[in-house]
């Protein structure tokens, strides 16, 4: 079958001609064949109009977040006046510096690291015992499957919404569950203390990431190939010897990409903490994007919040490169 | 003995794994089940002491009352709203991105790398960063509190997502189908229209369907873009009504803007989850 083949490496004719054209044109010079113009001529029309959206509503509007950012803290929220010269004039790293001397703005960024520890903690070991017994087979597997990517589905605020009616402090239903297993005699305030009230958050936003967090690791665990456990196995390997020798370490770019994601999902988290405490109590589910948020709309307060945008950025990316760094190391 | 010790382990086995099946099975549905119990609840019976987990009487009525024309929940008019927008914007971001995912997969031209790592690394990039200058542009325009106003940055915000679940649909399409067709004299426009298009239609409704439930849940964009009743979409809708109204109406709500996007999670469940790999990794 394979002397049939064309006798290049390339699968495609197409892509067999248009590198041999390469070819001939490296030689000839920088002309290039009429086929593989035609082709990329093709191709750019093909990546216009989502590059031309793309650079309108993302790359347009980042530029003019940066050049706010620099500008005064509160100003009026039309795209004339941040290209007025009055403010123009004005340009200074204010907003920047403001941050160190803003308390909740310090007590967000906490808040945020907390919240991604413990999401990537929790969320990552719950994600990671489902998708271990989904990798078995066993009775109810495709129901439970189902019920996993439940809540992708679901919109994030009526996610908040619902948590709102199991922490709820008379009707709740985590106090009833509680109530009745003995644990608590008096309702608990979820709500109404600031660590607590951050953990409740936390946990409707874990529950909204498990389908993710979830796919993720069973795709990892479906790519080790089942040999290596069976001779685990008749070697004498005990199915905790197996788990941290042979699935963690042939799994951990997998986790790498999840946590890297969870960290970017978390920062972006926004809909839960608005439904259930909008922030509050005493700013201790304040986190970035929501102080972000309310720097920007609810005072008015443009300049500093496209500041505070840029400052999370600049963090998150580091985050991301460290990915891309280790990564990197892991495959050489 | 040595088999009877072998069989017990494996007895062990899998008792642990139908057991961690149920626990895991029961915190996956309890948000649900909660949402679902207090929608079926009149408001007294809700706060009975100690706790009924079953009404005595189901109060199916919440769901009627919910949907009153000038009800505090806006149910009614941002359903179909909701429904507008997300189907134009998937539909708009499917027509884009299926273009330009075909080029990736299988165009050469200069920079194919470079776009996609930009693509992919704005899709990182927090809404709020862009948020704030397209609302400083849109306002005045005029444009904010119109469909458009949400239809354009919903379909910009998917447009890498699903540029990347599509790209790796189309590596699925084998190319001899597409080489056999330009063998037989056929253009490469011909073999879209002709062959892949065809050959796509299933990743490409997946895509739509990806799209549309990640519209139908977007809720900061139109908390910033709009305020008026006319384009308030479902999960707006929602929030604005969380003071003071009947926990069974608001209940019963949440239960009307969840249903559209379970039902199609549910048929489309294979693809959605291979899009979220797919994505995620690509990411």
């Amino acid at each position: 079958m394979k002397s049939f083949r064309l006798p290049r490496k390339n699968k495609s004719i197409s892509g067999a001609l248009s590198e041999g054209m390469r070819g001939s044109a490296q030689r000839l010079g920088p002309s290039i064949g009429p086929l593989e113009r035609q082709e990329r001529r093709l191709a750019y029309a093909f990546i216009f109009p989502a590059l031309f959206l793309i650079a309108a509503m993302y790359l347009v509007p980042t530029l003019v977040t940066f050049v706010v950012s620099f500008e005064p803290a509160k100003m009026d929220p039309n795209i004339i006046q941040v290209f007025d010269p009055v403010n123009l004039r004005q340009i200074s790293f204010d907003n920047y510096l403001r941050s160190f001397r803003d308390p909740v703005w310090l007590k967000a960024m906490g808040n945020t690291a907390f919240y991604i520890v413990v999401v990537v903690v929790l969320g990552m070991s719950f994600s990671m015992v489902t998708a271990l017994v989904l990798n078995q087979s066993f009775k109810g597997r495709g129901f439970l499957r189902a019920l996993i990517l439940i809540p992708w589905a679901v919109p994030p605020i009526v996610n908040g919404t619902t948590w709102g009616l199991i922490y709820h402090a008379d009707i709740g239903t985590m106090n009833g569950v509680l109530r009745q297993l003995g644990l608590i005699h008096q309702d608990l305030l979820w709500l109404g203390h600031p660590r607590l009230a951050l953990f409740c958050v936390i946990s409707a936003t874990i529950w909204r990431l498990i389908p993710f967090m979830t796919l993720l690791i069973l795709a990892g665990l479906q790519t080790i190939p089942r040999e290596i456990y069976e001779s685990a196995e008749v070697d004498g390997a005990s199915a905790v010897q197996r788990f941290f020798y042979i699935t963690l370490p042939n799994i951990r770019m997998v986790l790498l990409t999840v946590v890297t994601l969870l960290v970017v999902w978390v920062t972006k988290a926004f809909d839960e903490i608005w439904a259930l405490t909008k922030g509050g109590p005493s700013y201790g589910t304040t986190v970035m994007n929501l102080w972000t948020y309310r720097q920007s709309f609810d005072f008015l307060r443009f300049g500093y919040g496209s500041a505070l945008a840029y400052i999370t950025v600049v963090l998150m990316g580091i985050v991301v490169v460290v990915n891309f760094l280790i990564r990197r190391r892991g495959e050489v | 003995m040595r088999l009877n010790i072998h069989r017990l382990k494996k007895l062990g086995s899998t008792l642990l794994t139908y057991f961690l099946a149920l626990v895991i099975g029961l915190v996956m549905a309890f948000p649900l089940l909660t949402l679902a119990r207090v929608s079926l609840f009149r408001r007294l019976d809700l706060y009975a002491k100690p706790i009924q987990w079953i009404p005595q009487t189901v109060r199916w009525q919440n769901y009627v009352d919910v949907l009153a024309p000038d009800h505090i929940v806006p149910i009614r008019a941002s359903i179909t709203n909701s429904f507008l927008v997300a189907f134009a914007a998937a539909s708009l971001t499917v027509a884009i991105t299926s273009l330009a995912a075909y080029a990736f997969a299988r165009l050469r031209f200069p920079g194919r790398n470079s776009i996609q790592s930009m693509l992919l690394s704005v899709y990182l990039l927090p809404a709020m960063l862009f948020l704030i200058p397209i609302f400083m542009i849109m306002r005045p325009l005029k444009l904010l509190d119109t469909h458009l106003s949400l239809i354009l940055p919903y379909t910009v915000w998917m447009t890498p997502f699903v540029t990347m679940i599509l790209k790796d649909f189309f590596n699925t399409v084998p190319e001899e189908i597409e080489d056999a067709a330009f063998v037989d004299g056929c253009s490469r426009l011909g073999v879209i229209w002709r062959v892949v298009l065809p050959l796509a239609g299933p990743g490409l409704v997946a895509a739509w369907v990806s799209a549309f439930i990640m519209s139908w849940n977007e809720f900061l964009t139109p908390l910033i873009l709009t305020s008026k009743l006319k384009v308030i979409t479902t999960t707006l809708g929602l929030y604005t009504s969380t003071y003071d109204i009947e926990l069974g109406h608001m209940a019963a709500a949440g239960i009307y803007a969840i249903l559209p996007v379970l039902i199609l999670t549910l048929v489309f469940q294979r693809r959605i989850e291979q899009g979220i790999v797919a994505g995620a990794v690509k990411g």
